[in-house]
């Protein structure tokens, strides 16, 4: 974490704002984190952590007049993403970090043929004939499994699914180095999701593309990624490699998270869930986020705000607690 | 376009034989041209009922007053006025819709056809120039005000356009006369014998419909920019441009067809208005004069006209959101892809049979 000059994407203290009328939700609050060179990053948490926000934060894509970058660094292959100008900034998408969105049944335009969304994509940063994008749109729907006489179809001839497949060939189309899927599979059927996430990992792996993979599936975060990132309430509160956080998970949020899991193995008949709500965005707390909900929060998590705090490796944690795993065994 | 391969006429027109009536497109223009001909007749059944019920004479109408009863008692059974209603009516469906002979009017005994063909040209120029004004200034007012939404370019456009709507049309015609006509004499103040005389009423009978459309349009517009798909093309490194004009507009002309459709409609009934104001002598002032005199020979074959000019421009409304959506055109296709089913399964049936 602390060599920030060869990560290949860098995120620092990144803060979004939405404003309403009067009340301002703070969605992401001073937001770091750094990813290297064909590794995978998972990005969980609940709904409405903040976490599609990250994600359209890196690509300036968020919809302006509600959502204001408030601070905060993205440094991308050397360049700051937040200095570029509107211009520079276009060319960096689809040809260096593209996006697959969460729901396939939107994301298409419903009155162009498939096809050509993807081709569109190839020719705008490629600037090649359009002969020669057709082309190579048709090989992207090959690899993503759809036969290429159907580029010629609408997105409403498509099953959610293959919608999805054809969301991730655009996304691929000019091998990014950068992808951001944003819950590829929440939409879909389980038996799809399967075969949409190998779908990404092949891609990823063929391509050697980074990827930044939001979910709130722990199952899907544990098969795909290197690194995890657990958001709550606009702040990473816990991040380190798989293993880290997932054998010995430090931040009562993340074991709250863990412990609301079924488990089959160790059949018990109850899960623990994590009580009470996410805090209201236009009203956090002081101090730390999850305290109100936290079944170990002390006075000293009402103060002044949590720092990170480095704990072995590249396992940080966001709790002023030494929570180590006899205590949360004693819970369990 | 293609030609029909081999000639298709009666029967075969409709089964669909022929190579080019077996597209699935060509089909449903067929099958709409044709479900036109009983709205047309409907039309003329109850327009026919209501004048038959109405009160008022028409053989009066053609003597005067002045006439004596034995005469207007003459008329009435050689207009057979004295037949009982169904006879009448299948007179007068007979005529229009077999003979195509509209009859002549109470008052002047003038051919409703002629004064039809003489004046349709001109209500229908009023009422096209109308549906094109509001494509080309109404839509692009719109869009720009969707794009600088919340900016001094939105309020302009908005308020020009809620003035638009509200300023009743008649007023508007009389302020556009005082001024180009009364005052700086640029502009005649009656008739189009010279096309400075369409000037003020076009622009007249076309405000509404511009001002309507550039508020469905922003509207439309603003839906379609924050959709996902747009948010898509922005993630794969489009331009604004190619957002605008590839991805936003044709979505947001969806609405915005059926708006034009509607509202040709509503400025064919405003032609009543303006033909009145600059003393056109079109569809409107006709029907106004037959309505003032009782002539109800001509009331009818004006509207039966006009329900054929109208159902003519839905259809043409219809066919637009097939060319621009997708979805809307395999729907028309599917109804045909379920007939060649069923006909592939009658044909099934019947070799089995054998």
């Amino acid at each position: 974490m602390e060599n920030t000059n060869d990560a290949f994407l860098s995120v620092r203290n990144l803060q979004v704002e939405f404003s309403s009328g009067e009340s301002t939700v703070r969605a992401v609050n001073g937001v770091s984190f750094d990813l290297k060179k064909g590794e995978t990053l998972g990005l969980v948490g609940e709904t409405g952590a903040g976490k599609t926000t990250i994600a359209k934060a890196i690509l300036r894509i968020l919809p302006h007049p509600p959502a204001h970058v408030r601070g905060g660094e993205i440094w991308f292959e050397g360049q700051d993403l937040m200095q570029l100008s509107r211009e520079d900034m276009r060319k960096i998408r689809g040809s260096h970090i593209s996006m697959v969105f969460q729901d396939p049944m939107t994301a298409l335009n419903p009155t162009m043929r498939i096809g050509d969304q993807i081709a569109d994509g190839i020719r705008q940063q490629t600037g090649c004939h359009p002969k020669a994008a057709r082309r190579q749109a048709a090989d992207m729907l090959e690899m993503v499994g759809i036969p290429r006489e159907r580029m010629r179809e609408y997105p409403h001839q498509f099953s959610g699914g293959m919608k999805q497949r054809v969301v991730i060939a655009i996304a691929l189309a000019c091998s990014p180095d950068l992808l951001i899927a944003d819950e590829p599979t929440t939409a879909l059927d389980v038996t799809i999701q399967a075969q949409v996430l190998d779908l990404i990992n092949n891609l990823k792996e063929e391509k050697n593309t980074s990827m930044i993979l939001i979910t709130h599936d722990l199952g899907v975060v544990a098969e795909t990624c290197d690194h995890v990132a657990v958001v709550y309430a606009g702040e990473i509160v816990e991040s380190g490699t798989i293993e880290e956080v997932f054998e010995h998970a430090r931040h009562p949020y993340t074991l709250g998270l863990f412990n609301s899991l079924p488990n089959m193995s160790q059949g018990k008949s109850r899960l623990k869930p994590i009580f009470g709500m996410m805090p209201d965005p236009t009203a956090l707390p002081k101090g730390c986020k999850f305290h109100p909900r936290c079944p170990y929060a002390t006075d000293a998590c009402k103060g002044p705000d949590i720092e990170m705090r480095v704990l072995d490796g590249s396992h940080m944690c966001r709790c002023c607690q030494n929570i180590d795993e006899s205590i949360t065994q004693g819970v369990e | 376009m293609r030609v029909c391969a081999e000639p298709c006429t009666g029967l075969r027109f409709i089964s669909f034989s022929c190579g080019f009536c077996r597209q699935l497109m060509v089909r449903y223009i067929i099958k709409r041209v044709l479900m036109i001909i009983p709205v047309v007749l409907l039309v003329g059944v109850i327009v026919f009922t209501i004048m038959y019920f109405c009160p008022g004479d028409p053989a009066t109408t053609v003597l005067g007053t002045g006439a004596s009863q034995q005469e207007i008692d003459n008329l009435r059974e050689q207009m057979g006025l004295n037949d009982p209603y169904l006879v009448q009516l299948g007179t007068y469906m007979y005529n229009t819709f077999l003979r195509f002979d509209l009859g002549e009017s109470y008052i002047n005994g003038v051919s409703i056809a002629g004064e039809l063909a003489l004046r349709f040209p001109k209500t229908l120029m009023l009422a096209f120039s109308a549906i094109i004004l509001e494509i080309i200034i109404g839509i692009p007012l719109g869009m720009i005000a969707a794009i600088h939404r919340g900016k001094w370019l939105d309020n302009l456009c908005m308020v020009i356009a809620l003035l638009g709507v509200s300023v009743p049309s008649f007023w508007f015609a009389l302020q556009l006369l005082l001024l180009f006509s009364q005052k700086l004499s640029l502009l005649p103040s009656y008739g189009v014998t010279h096309w400075t005389g369409w000037i003020l009423p076009i622009v007249t009978n076309s405000l509404r419909g511009v001002a309507t459309m550039a508020r469905q349009a922003r509207s439309s517009m603003l839906e379609v920019i924050r959709s996902d798909y747009v948010v898509t093309a922005r993630a794969k490194g489009m331009t604004e441009r190619n957002i605008l004009f590839r991805y936003a507009l044709p979505n947001a002309l969806i609405p915005l067809i059926q708006q034009a459709g509607d509202s040709f409609g509503s400025s064919l009934g405003g032609t009543v208005v303006i033909e009145n104001v600059f003393s056109i002598a079109g569809i409107g002032k006709y029907m106004v004069e037959a309505v003032g005199g009782r002539d109800y020979a001509v009331i009818r074959s004006t509207v039966v006209v006009l329900s054929i000019v109208f159902s003519v421009v839905m259809l043409l409304v219809d066919l637009c959101f097939a060319f621009v959506d997708p979805r809307i055109k395999s729907q028309y296709e599917g109804g045909g892809r379920r007939r060649r089913r069923w006909m592939r399964k009658q044909s099934k049936e019947v070799q089995i049979g054998a």
